[in-house]
């Protein structure tokens, strides 16, 4: 089960995204489907062309299966998907 | 009322951590409905008086639900460098007490901006020290306005007023701290957009995750 308090854990590929904010704004915007996820990069599927985004300079709206949308800033999740799921991330806000 | 009548936009009731129970948060609800008006708004605030980083965590735990606004008493150096790293306080009040500098240095100033803590300059314990011990409290104010200019991180000027008598208007204050070798720009940050921020922050804090992850829609 993805939920807000695990999605930066968690497989991302499949998810719907869109970016929010970006500091090159020609990202600002692309929404698709995530197909692969690289250590710095999004490869996001924007009705069949294929677009890769930088993780460390965007924030990211996250569709959850069951409809919620979660704002991830892309710093967090900088590391290899696999890794991901062991690095320690800050408890409090 | 007076508050308003000076041009303020809203207080926050402080009450120290030992003294913050039922009743002190019925007379709260009970200060927001008589005053809280549109333009102007009643905050409740806790003090936490801390003896040792330990009992700051397990303070922090306890009262960061309950209140809108968390400030710690420091003077300590151990007390003030957890702190400044805890980014669910939001205000470190005096910590230059019983300091012969600021209480802050560039360590502390740089966990400070990266948390979001705000250092408070208290008006009221300038005021209300001895003339001949005055300067030192200067010397302090002046020596976190230094910092701040480098570190960036948000510095606050609270009245700390027991009654009407200890609240001074923007325009006062403004020009008070000239004194400290702050520009008015500067003073109008430090009154008006760093509270703001403490209470949007704190508004925003229930749909967090934590630090970079949001809810956005539920």
């Amino acid at each position: 089960m993805i939920t807000p308090q695990n999605i930066f854990r968690h497989e991302l590929i499949g998810l719907q995204v869109k970016v929010h904010k970006s500091s090159h704004n020609g990202f600002v915007g692309i929404q698709g489907k995530v197909v692969d996820e690289t250590k710095n990069t999004i490869t996001v599927d924007v009705d069949g062309a294929e677009k890769v985004v930088p993780k460390d300079v965007s924030t990211f709206h996250f569709k959850l299966p069951d409809g919620e949308i979660v704002e991830i800033d892309g710093r967090i999740i900088v590391s290899r998907p696999e890794d991901r799921i062991k690095k320690k991330f800050r408890k409090y806000w | 009322m007076e508050a308003k009548r000076l041009g303020y936009s809203g207080v926050a009731v402080v009450k120290h951590s030992d003294e913050y129970d039922e009743d002190a948060r019925d007379d709260l609800k009970r200060l927001k409905q008589e005053f809280e008006k549109p333009g102007f708004q009643v905050r409740s605030a806790v003090e936490l008086a801390v003896k040792s980083p330990e009992d700051l965590k397990r303070k922090t735990k306890k009262f960061r639900g309950k209140a809108d606004v968390l400030i710690v008493r420091g003077g300590d150096l151990k007390v003030n460098r957890a702190a400044c790293e805890d980014p669910r306080i939001d205000i470190l009040s005096k910590p230059y007490k019983g300091c012969r500098d600021g209480g802050i240095n560039h360590v502390l100033a740089r966990k400070a901006a990266e948390n979001e803590v705000a250092i408070e300059l208290n008006l009221k314990y300038l005021l209300k020290t001895g003339l001949r011990h005055r300067y030192k409290v200067f010397n302090q104010f002046r020596s976190i306005i230094k910092l701040q200019r480098k570190f960036n991180f948000p510095v606050i000027i609270t009245s700390d007023a027991t009654s009407i008598y200890d609240l001074r208007t923007p325009q006062d204050i403004t020009a008070l701290s000239q004194c400290f070798q702050m520009t008015a720009n500067e003073v109008e940050q430090a009154l008006s957009e760093t509270p703001q921020r403490i209470i949007k922050r704190n508004e925003m804090r229930g749909s967090v995750v934590l630090s970079g992850v949001r809810i956005v829609e539920p």
